[in-house]
């Protein structure tokens, strides 16, 4: 996992509770990096397993609805610290159209090494379209998230679909999104 | 609270010095990529150098006919390609040696001497000397003024032989590759090339011009010969058939003169015996009288003597034909003599002037420095009769023939040409063929032009032959003119 994801949560920490929290989140998971998170730097995945495991309990938050929540943030924190510039785009739609393609693709350039989830937007109308999802890491729960946040900035409503699913033993996740707005 | 930030303040601390790392490492590949783009974007420069250069050098075979275009061409490129501004070739043909100004700085710089040009042009490969292995001070001193302090030559051979040397100056400060000079070399080789190609192509050209040449002179030497031979056979065999007609002609002849005389005496008798029988009523009378009104013999006297005229004609007739073909056989005999030609055609004219007076109009166009011809007067003035005649033939109503006499180079030249029908190409290759005529069978024997021309050529000369059908026909004439001893 990118250094910058660390970097996220640690905001996000610091947002929604303190400093002192996300101390003792990093004592408890006894990461291997002590918690010194670089941008572009890549990490184990259990450190942020570990770390957002210790932070909902901590919390008293239920893990999915932790991740959740994490993912709206997420989207904030790319856009505007994130390496890449997300470019003109007016809709969700238009941003997910070109995730792989665009914003994945800069996203490799500057660190090949990095994994990055694969995405694949089909357009049905204009205001909605079918979303695949495939990753290693089988968080569609954080990129339900990321969407969520997506469609608040571009002033947008999002009702979620999500008939395929890899913790059902799906190949892929697949939602159907339908979008209202922007107003 | 102090604490749980001075923890944080260490993880980022912990984090920058990691970020720094990062970005130390990542500007050192950046510097070394640099590096390699720079070193691989040298060698690219290099190669189109290089390649520029040979397609220069290639395009010469453009200017290939022109020698010092092309060694310009070679030098200038050169020049540019190995990043100098100075240098001048010289050209060595026909044992002289031109030297061209430098280029990149104009008149003022000295030549080599000749001990140069000789150790040069002895060189089969390039060479760099510097100035003070040249032991020529003068030059040494003008080329160090201007910077320059080596020179690179550059031979170009033709055929073996080294003609052509490029000079290239070096300044002090040129450091020029070895593989840069053996470039040049080699391209030397392909400008050798163009020039030896060049040669060859000339070579070519000439010859061709040469061999067409020959093969007209041949060709014509040929059809003279063809006809010669027509002529030297028919000329023996009218000998033989002269020589075999005349005996019996000369009885024949004879014979009818015998004839003419007895028919002059018989027909005076018979004359008197009409006149007798006329004047009697006996039986020998009567039976007389019978005998004339069944045989007519007025008419029979009249169509004897008719006939006898029509056998000294043909006799005639016959004896001019023989007098024609004896002239095949017999042209050389006669001793020859100088005569003017202007004088000949004057005497011919007056004698043909009643055949041509009625429809040809005769202008004359002599030249009158012409020189004299030895030869046979009366041949060539039956030559002349015989274009004359057969001029006016050629006309059917009014016409004109134009005569000119003239000198060029050793040649007299005579020149006849008329307004009449033309002979047609088919017809222009047998017009000298003994017996051919286009005329009918009692008007000519198509033996003129034959005997013409077997005079003519006795004579050393030569007939020419132009026509069109339907403008009118031209005879030339060459014979040898007399040269003159003063």
């Amino acid at each position: 996992m990118q250094g910058i994801i660390f970097n996220a949560l640690e905001e996000f920490v610091l947002e929604n509770a303190d400093m002192e929290v996300w101390n003792s989140v990093i004592e408890d998971s006894k990461v291997a990096s002590g918690g010194a998170y670089t941008s572009g730097v890549s990490y184990d995945d259990a450190e942020v397993v570990a770390l957002a495991t210790n932070l909902c309990e901590k919390l008293g938050v239920a893990l999915n609805d932790g991740l959740k929540m994490f993912g709206e943030f997420l989207f904030g924190f790319l856009l505007s610290k994130g390496p890449i510039e997300v470019g003109n785009y007016q809709t969700t739609q238009m941003l997910l159209a070109e995730l792989e393609s665009v914003i994945h693709r800069n996203v490799k350039r500057i660190h090949p090494d990095a994994y990055t989830p694969f995405f694949e937007y089909t357009p049905q109308s204009e205001n909605s379209g079918e979303l695949i999802y495939r990753s290693k890491r089988k968080l569609c729960v954080v990129a339900e998230g990321l969407i969520q946040g997506a469609a608040k900035h571009y002033g947008q409503t999002v009702a979620f679909d999500h008939f395929h699913c890899t913790h059902n033993g799906d190949e892929n996740c697949q939602w159907v999104l339908i979008f209202s707005g922007p107003n | 609270m102090s604490d749980a930030y001075k923890k944080a303040y260490e993880r980022e601390r912990l984090a920058r010095f990691a970020a720094e790392k990062i970005l130390d490492e990542k500007t050192r590949e950046v510097q070394s990529s640099i590096e390699m783009i720079q070193y691989q974007f040298n060698d690219l420069m290099q190669q189109k150098k290089e390649s520029d250069y040979l397609l220069s050098v290639a395009s010469l075979t453009k200017k290939a006919d022109d020698f010092s275009l092309v060694v310009e061409g070679f030098l200038l490129a050169s020049i540019e390609y190995l990043g100098v501004s100075m240098g001048r070739y010289s050209i060595l043909k026909n044992r002289s040696l031109k030297v061209s100004d430098v280029y990149g700085y104009g008149k003022g710089v000295g030549h080599l001497n000749s001990e140069n040009y000789k150790s040069i042009y002895g060189l089969r490969r390039k060479n760099i000397i510097a100035i003070n292995e040249l032991k020529n001070s003068d030059l040494e001193a003008k080329l160090q003024d201007i910077g320059v302090d080596r020179i690179v030559f550059i031979p170009i051979s033709c055929f073996g032989k080294v003609t052509t040397v490029c000079e290239i100056f070096l300044p002090k400060d040129a450091f020029i590759k070895e593989e840069i000079l053996e470039q040049c070399e080699v391209s030397s080789y392909q400008i050798s090339n163009i020039l030896e190609g060049n040669e060859n192509k000339k070579k070519l050209e000439k010859s061709y011009i040469e061999i067409k040449s020959s093969h007209e002179k041949i060709k014509y030497a040929q059809s003279q010969l063809v006809q010669s031979e027509k002529m030297a056979s028919l000329g023996q065999l009218s000998a033989g058939i002269a020589h075999e007609i005349n005996n019996p002609i000369g009885f024949v002849v004879s014979n009818i003169g015998t004839l003419k005389e007895y028919m002059g005496a018989i027909s005076n008798y018979i004359m008197l015996s009409n006149k007798l029988v006329s004047a009697s009523e006996s039986d020998i009378s009567n039976k007389m009288r019978a005998i004339d009104e069944e045989e007519n013999f007025s008419f029979i006297i009249d169509d004897i003597n008719e006939i006898i005229s029509d056998c000294d004609s043909g006799l005639f007739r016959i004896k001019e034909i023989v007098a024609n073909l004896k002239s095949f056989s017999r042209l050389d005999e006669e001793e020859k003599l100088l005569f003017n030609i202007n004088e000949c055609i004057e005497n011919i004219i007056k004698v043909v002037w009643n055949e041509l007076k009625y429809k040809v109009d005769l202008k004359r166009n002599f030249s009158y420095e012409i020189p004299m011809i030895r030869g046979h007067e009366g041949q060539i003035g039956q030559v002349i009769m015989n274009m004359l005649v057969n001029a006016s033939h050629a006309i059917e109503t009014q016409g004109e023939v134009f005569v000119e006499t003239r000198q060029e180079d050793n040649l007299v030249k005579i020149i006849i040409t008329d307004t009449g029908s033309g002979i047609s190409d088919e017809h222009k290759s047998k017009i000298f063929d003994p017996f051919f005529t286009t005329k009918a069978v009692d008007e000519g024997t198509g033996l003129g032009l034959s005997v013409s021309y077997g005079i003519i050529e006795s004579h050393g000369g030569e007939i020419k032959v132009r026509s069109k059908v339907g403008e009118g026909t031209c005879f030339e004439i060459s014979l040898p003119a007399e040269k003159h001893d003063n």
